[in-house]
């Protein structure tokens, strides 16, 4: 029970994490980023083949480069290379397209990686995918399972708090307030002095860690990751949680992520088998696509919506 | 509300008042040709604006006015042309270059933001301020703090003179037509603007609101701001406007005062015929 | 050569099926300004209903044409009774997109449920191929065709030829002045969302022909070529949207070729980017200012 329950945990840190990430694009700046889960997968792929080491020619899996790398080197370059990927991709298709083309640009960005990954088994071991991830301080610690997995959950909470506290600074400052303008009026944004493509970049890029940190933190607990782990459909999951949750407020957003991958992951105990257990997962999609409906049409701001910015402590009219 | 606070907030001492020079030229346009495929909006026009001084640009529906005025804020790309702004050619450039410079555009249509409270409408125009950086916002309030409260009086201060200071808290898209208009001449303001392009304030305005942006236009003009004007509402134009050219099927068929213009032929067939 | 030459009879044969795909996907954002991601799912279930067709005893072609009725009701229903309420309600353009995904998610796992994740498949009687130099075509491929060329002359006619159809070609460009040319706004998207399910529909019964299977994820992996498609045309273009059917149908099977299967969508999409880069609008830019595109 223990043991279910601490999986459930860490599943949510990563969801939530995932989620920050994609509010600062999508509920902050109005960046409508439908390939995020590959900047989830990039930052699983680089904290696997950092701790996997070399690959070896006669071993099953292939991949290049690789490496043993202590933590929390391998989630800090998952970072790294989330905020380059989206330095990157934000590059090369906001500066240059508006709005829909973005869109629909970015999902056929999604689906093409996940394509690419599985044609190059040279690369990141193709369709298949890598596995026998190791976890960190694994063979030092000697626990049990449930031991581990409360130390496992104690570190991703450190990443969370940290994560949090970036997205709450922005979502706080002058910079959030440029965000919320460019999500309200690209074109008033500008004219004010706002460099907006720059502005979108940016987020693509800090958006773009947070989501590869969160692949890292999934990859060391799960100990395998495949392209079948991060499909297009995957990013609307994530969509789904902010839009339910509350876009542009970090603790709506959390409730967001809790409640998605509360119905995914206890989806098995609510829905009364069906028959074929296959169509469990079927139920659940829909159920969830069902959600998002309904939170769209009776409460489109989410369960705990943006709040309203007051600045009312200053004693006004003085110059003093 | 001080008595001293400039039009943008700001407290005017007395010695910082600059004597403005009758030939200083703070906008010059020339040989600007706006088409999109086929179609010239803007053929060839040509024109200088002086300092502290305020232009109205009128014509018949689809002379290009708002051509113009988009070209000159950065939002349309000229196909030829100089737009030399305080002594920087502009032409080509995007709207945040322009609003950097001191060049500040107004919106016909839809220039709030409608989901943030007419304050942080305000406070988003403020050029370079503290905490709107990736550093700076991660630098924390101790950071920002104060920079962003002495932003938030001078604000106040604007809000103050356009009568709009009880509605500070309201989200912008919450308010009237006129005072959304209002809201943007106040964001315009917080922009620390030398020169304004006014895209027809007076659209779709009624007159009590309407005299208010007069007012809040005339109070610009007396502290030194240049201002140039599109507008239909002729009464408005000729109170405000020392000056007015005419465009007509993209170019300017006319320049100088509304009671010269009154009574040329060429402008009253472009009104008729056009 | 000659294999270049028979992948070309292939591209084809995709080409004519996302032709009326691709019209139809465009031809839903140019008159209601709404990007349509369920589109592929729509397919899927016109196809299954053509299995039923088939399964009661109708013919495979007399299938086609249910199911694109069928699609064309849906399409309807689903746009008067879902989209257009949330669009009333002020629904900007991304939570549009949001709404079409959902549907789309519903309408795939709908699928499912009903029909099980087993792919199924039409009775269709083999025959002989017919040979046009190195390339092949069985008599099913050749109407296939057949139906793709009519949809593109039909499509034709009625842009250019029928007060409807301008008017749904000015509603792309200019809302305002489309609406003040007489005919109602909502005549016109009924009848647009008609058109393109008509054609969806047909294009889901072509698709799961051309494939031998009809599977729940059918529609969805196709729909990606299909934006891609209409991409490539210019977002909005009806007649770009055809001319992008026909290149991407064609290097889909001509890189399947050449570079090997796993790369063939790859390099279709590296198409799409390379043209994107260059020529943001599409290829036929024309009016592509609508909406703020470019």
């Amino acid at each position: 029970m223990a043991y279910y329950v601490l999986t459930l945990c860490v599943y949510v840190v990563v969801a939530t994490i995932a989620c920050w990430g994609l509010n600062l694009q999508f509920g902050e700046t109005g960046v409508l980023n439908f390939a995020y889960i590959i900047f989830v997968a990039a930052g699983a792929y680089t904290a696997s083949i950092l701790t996997l080491g070399h690959p070896t020619s006669s071993g099953y899996q292939q991949y290049f480069w690789g490496a043993h790398l202590p933590w929390p080197l391998p989630w800090l370059a998952a970072g790294v290379v989330g905020g380059l990927l989206g330095l990157v991709v934000g590059a090369l298709v906001l500066r240059r397209l508006r709005g829909d083309y973005q869109a629909m640009v970015l999902l056929v960005v999604a689906i093409m990686g996940a394509y690419m990954v599985s044609a190059a088994p040279g690369f990141l071991n193709g369709g298949i995918g890598l596995s026998d991830i190791p976890s960190p301080f694994r063979s030092m610690l000697h626990t049990s399972q449930v031991g581990y997995e409360v130390f496992y959950l104690g570190l991703s909470l450190v990443a969370a708090l940290i994560i949090f506290e970036v997205m709450r600074r922005i979502n706080a400052s002058p910079l959030g307030r440029v965000l919320r303008a460019v999500r309200e009026n690209e074109a008033a944004a500008e004219a004010v002095g706002h460099n907006v493509a720059t502005t979108k970049l940016l987020v693509m890029v800090v958006g773009g860690a947070a989501a590869a940190i969160a692949g890292a933190i999934e990859v060391q607990f799960i100990s395998a990751w495949a392209p079948a782990s991060w499909t297009y459909t995957e990013t609307f999951g994530l969509f789904a949680a902010v839009i339910v949750g509350g876009r542009g407020n970090l603790l709506g957003v959390t409730v967001g992520a809790v409640l998605v991958q509360g119905l995914f992951l206890e989806g098995t105990v609510l829905f009364p088998s069906i028959g074929n257990p296959e169509l469990i997962g079927a139920v659940q999609w829909i159920s969830l696509a069902l959600l998002i409906l309904i939170f769209l049409w009776f409460r489109p701001q989410g369960v705990i919506p943006e709040r309203r910015r007051r600045f009312g402590n200053l004693a006004r009219g003085s110059r003093a | 509300m001080p008595e001293n606070s400039t039009i943008t907030g700001e407290t005017q001492s007395a010695s910082s008042a600059e004597p403005i020079s009758a030939t200083d030229s703070i906008l010059r346009v020339d040989g600007l040709r706006v088409a999109f495929g086929a179609v010239v909006a803007v053929d060839h026009l040509s024109f200088e604006i002086q300092r502290g001084t305020a232009v109205g640009l009128i014509g018949p529906n689809g002379a290009g006015k708002s051509t113009a005025l988009k070209a000159i804020g950065g939002e349309v790309k000229p196909t030829e042309g100089a737009i030399v702004f305080d002594g920087t050619d502009l032409a080509g450039h995007p709207p945040h270059a322009a609003a950097r410079h001191g060049l500040i555009r107004t919106f016909q249509l839809g220039g709030e933001f409608a989901r943030l409270t007419v304050m942080e409408n305000l406070l988003v125009a403020v050029p370079r301020m503290r905490g709107q950086s990736i550093w700076g916002a991660l630098a924390g309030r101790r950071w920002w703090g104060a920079a962003q409260a002495a932003e938030v009086r001078r604000a106040r201060a604007v809000l103050s003179r356009l009568d709009l200071l009880d509605k500070e808290d309201h989200y912008a898209g919450e308010l009237s037509g006129g005072q959304r208009k209002l809201v943007e001449i106040g964001r315009a303001l917080m922009a620390r603007p030398k020169m304004l392009l006014l895209d027809e304030p007076m659209a779709g305005v009624n007159r009590s609101l309407a005299r208010h942006i007069e007012d809040a236009l005339k109070n610009l003009r007396e502290e030194g701001l240049t201002l140039l004007l599109v507008e239909h509402e002729l009464g408005s134009v000729e109170r405000l406007c020392d000056r007015v050219l005419v465009m007509a099927q993209g170019r300017q068929i006319a320049d100088g005062d509304m009671g010269q213009l009154r009574s040329r032929r060429e402008v009253l067939d472009a009104y008729l015929g056009g | 050569m000659d294999t270049v030459l028979t992948s070309l009879g292939f591209g084809i044969v995709t080409a004519s099926i996302l032709l009326p795909a691709a019209v139809g996907f465009t031809l839903q954002f140019s008159a209601t300004g709404v990007l349509n991601i369920a589109f592929g799912a729509q397919m899927t279930f016109a196809a299954y209903i053509a299995y039923i067709c088939t399964q009661i005893g109708f013919g495979i072609w007399w299938a086609v044409a249910l199911a694109g009725l069928f699609g064309a009701a849906s399409s309807a229903l689903l746009n008067r009774f879902v989209l257009t309420p949330f669009m009333r309600r002020g629904t900007n353009f991304f939570g549009m997109v949001v709404v079409t995904i959902a549907l789309a998610l519903l309408i795939e796992y709908l699928v499912e449920v009903i029909w099980g994740p087993l792919p199924v498949s039409y009775p269709m009687t083999s025959s002989s191929a017919w040979h046009l130099g190195p390339m092949s075509f069985t008599r099913s491929q050749l109407i296939v065709i057949g139906i793709s060329v009519v949809f593109a002359v039909a499509t034709h006619t009625l842009l250019r030829y029928t007060r409807m159809g301008k008017a749904i070609r000015a509603v792309a460009d200019n809302r305002d002045l489309a609406r003040s040319s007489g005919i109602s706004a909502q005549r016109m998207t009924d009848i647009a969302w008609l058109l393109s399910g008509l054609m969806g529909g047909a294009a889901g019964v072509m698709l799961g022909i051309s494939l031998s299977s009809v599977s729940y994820t059918m529609g969805d992996a196709f729909l990606i070529e299909i934006i891609a498609a209409a991409i490539l045309g210019g977002v909005g273009q009806v007649y770009g949207a055809m001319l992008g059917a026909l290149v991407i149908g064609v290097l889909l099977e001509e890189s399947a070729i050449v570079l090997g299967g796993a790369y063939a969508p790859i390099s279709a999409f590296a198409l799409l980017i390379l043209v994107l880069l260059i020529r943001p609008t599409g290829i036929m830019a024309g009016a592509a200012k609508t909406k703020g595109i470019a």
